[in-house]
């Protein structure tokens, strides 16, 4: 630990970032008292990833608050700090280094991309092309009062727009089989599928599903890239 | 800035003559001017996945090299290797000391030489 400006300590530690980089911690002064500060970096080096704490929504930022809540962590605005009660500089700064090792793991779940995770990001990515013309888990009400054929995200269009989020072969199968339905009782549509990682998909599942929906977009980030100048091509916003 | 960060951030999207594409971004913490990256990311038209090629750290942390066991204490420029990719680390988790800047704006101007970005009839600072 050494000085570094007006009862500013940094805090040296062996721990850190997966790049290498160590965590930024320093001990800090205000009119409250000591607290560990991180500064506003563990958010900002997050980013460098696209990983957008700040923004997220859903499963993520829950997993982020439950982590600040169990260790008494402060979010100010991005900037981390966690409180020294009764001089338990020790403590404070073990459980701050917890915080921040389980805060970076949550870039491990982007990597891993958990199911979940996608289908709120397909949700939040349609909503926010579509708006209000999305309906999740759409089936039709005519033909289909079982709901047995289940379109992810439905956009309610002059010719109707059958989104799917492909996450295996089973749900390929499912898309193609709900097309294949929309089209016997007679709808004129448009489909895309935008799938987890169509790497993952069998090479007869996927060429079935290029028969059968209009577009595909090989991951979510591809679509999120391209999806906008395709639905404004094809006239679909 | 937006709401919730301590930083400022900018991205710019780049197009080399031959079609791949780059990114440019750039990250300032509000709290400690030491506290910036300057990266150079590169998107694979296959996966469309972003690899950071380049990063120009400030000073405000060390970094440690995983493979070779240093540490870095000061100004340090994260580079691509693929040895650090085939042990399953950080592509990026390669770092060498630097000691041709302080402060972002050097940092980038240090990148864009480095890297030989040139942006035709433009700075990049009239992004």
């Amino acid at each position: 630990m050494f000085q570094e400006g007006i009862e500013r300590y940094v805090v040296d530690t062996p721990f850190g970032f997966d790049d290498g980089d160590s965590f930024v911690i320093v001990l800090k002064k205000d009119e409250d008292g000591w607290h560990f500060t991180d500064e506003g970096h563990t958010l900002m080096h997050l980013s460098y990833y696209d990983l957008d704490i700040p923004s997220t929504k859903g499963k993520r930022r829950s997993f982020f608050n439950n982590i600040l809540e169990t260790h008494n962590i402060e979010d100010i605005n991005g900037e981390l700090i966690i409180r020294v009660e009764n001089e338990q500089y020790g403590d404070s700064l073990f459980s701050f280094i917890q915080a921040l090792t389980k805060i970076t793991d949550l870039s491990f779940i982007r990597k891993q991309h958990i199911s979940s995770l996608f289908k709120e990001d397909f949700k939040e990515y349609m909503k926010h092309i579509f708006g209000d013309k999305c309906t999740f888990s759409y089936s039709e009400p005519k033909h289909d009062p079982d709901g047995n054929y289940v379109v992810d995200c439905y956009v309610d269009l002059d010719r109707p727009l059958l989104i799917f989020a492909l996450t295996g072969d089973y749900r390929c199968k499912d898309a193609i089989i709900t097309c294949l339905a929309f089209k016997e009782w007679g709808y004129t549509f448009n489909s895309i599928g935008v799938f987890e990682e169509s790497k993952n998909i069998s090479p007869k599942v996927l060429a079935q599903s290029m028969d059968w929906v209009d577009k595909q977009f090989s991951t979510l980030t591809s679509a999120k890239e391209l999806m906008p100048e395709y639905t404004k091509k094809m006239a679909l916003c | 800035m937006k709401k919730g960060r301590q930083y400022k951030e900018y991205d710019l999207p780049l197009t080399s003559s031959n079609g791949n594409k780059f990114q440019v971004r750039i990250r300032v913490n509000d709290n400690n001017p030491f506290d910036f990256s300057v990266i150079l990311m590169y998107q694979e038209p296959q996966s469309k996945y972003w690899y950071i090629l380049r990063r120009y750290n400030g000073k405000n942390h060390t970094h440690k090299n995983k493979i070779e066991k240093e540490r870095i204490l000061g100004y340090h420029i994260h580079k691509a290797t693929e040895r650090y990719q085939l042990r399953g680390y950080n592509i990026d988790g390669y770092a060498e000391e630097a000691s041709t800047y302080s402060n972002w704006h050097d940092a980038l101007s240090v990148m864009l030489y480095d890297c030989n970005i040139k942006i035709e009839g433009k700075t990049i600072y009239d992004y």
